[in-house]
């Protein structure tokens, strides 16, 4: 991460002053979006979980934007099902079993 | 017969400490905190302290709350979606922080961290050999 971060600010060095306040707009946009939708409060997923949970217990469930893509029984399963359905980066989640403690190790 | 894995990265770890731990940063839109986390298979999710949770601006009590056992009781801790970097790696995924700031663990789980990587222990040589999972 450090290096790509290094090799951008390199590149900043050949903008002119109007380039590079304009790539400060972009990303002061970009960073109040991501703090609008940065999951302060819980994600849209998160949300979707809190509705759904029990739905889907003992399941991996993929899901995207607060949507479900996919459910399996691994998250193997689960991610190849999301994948199919063309979506490549589903956020991936494992809802314990009605019967499963949820095991907190040590 | 014999099995050969190949890894991405070596990451040396001090066996002489407690436990197998790691550098974590968790990320929440442009907040973000690093501390070390001990990898723990039989915990069932990645649960941290809540400090952790309150450095990335997130309240805590918004989450997904679930009872987490443990050997000697239970404790409630909270599900947030944050993105998980660690040796150059990051996804998102579900974190459990603990609803009482005097929990003082940091562990990665099974689900969330373990079940997203391929690893492998030497801890004879303090070595612990990475890769992601890229299905």
């Amino acid at each position: 991460m450090q290096a790509v971060l290094d090799e951008i600010i390199e590149k900043t060095r050949s903008l002119t002053n109007e380039e590079r306040d304009e790539l400060i707009r972009r990303l002061q946009k970009q960073a109040e979006t991501s703090k609008s939708n940065g999951g302060k409060n819980p994600s849209p997923n998160i949300e979707w979980l809190k509705e759904h949970r029990d739905e889907y217990a003992g399941n991996y469930v993929a899901l995207k934007d607060g949507e479900l893509i996919a459910v399996g029984k691994t998250i193997k399963e689960a991610d190849l099902r999301a994948k199919e359905k063309g979506v490549k980066n589903a956020f991936l989640h494992y809802i314990v079993a009605e019967d499963e403690e949820i095991w907190g190790g040590w | 017969m014999t099995h050969i894995l190949e890894f991405e990265k070596l990451v040396r770890y001090d066996s002489g400490k407690s436990g197998i731990s790691i550098n974590v940063q968790v990320r929440s839109g442009q907040d973000s905190t690093t501390f070390e986390a001990k990898i723990d298979t039989g915990s069932t999710y990645c649960i941290f302290e809540r400090i952790h949770g309150e450095k990335l601006g997130i309240e805590i009590e918004s989450g997904l709350r679930e009872s987490i056992s443990t050997a000697s009781g239970s404790f409630w801790a909270f599900a947030h979606q944050i993105t998980l970097v660690f040796e150059d790696y990051e996804f998102d995924s579900t974190v459990y922080f603990a609803q009482d700031e005097n929990f003082n663990r940091n562990v990665l789980g099974r689900h969330g961290w373990l079940d997203r990587v391929i690893i492998g222990i030497n801890d004879y040589d303090g070595k612990l050999y990475l890769s992601r999972y890229e299905s």
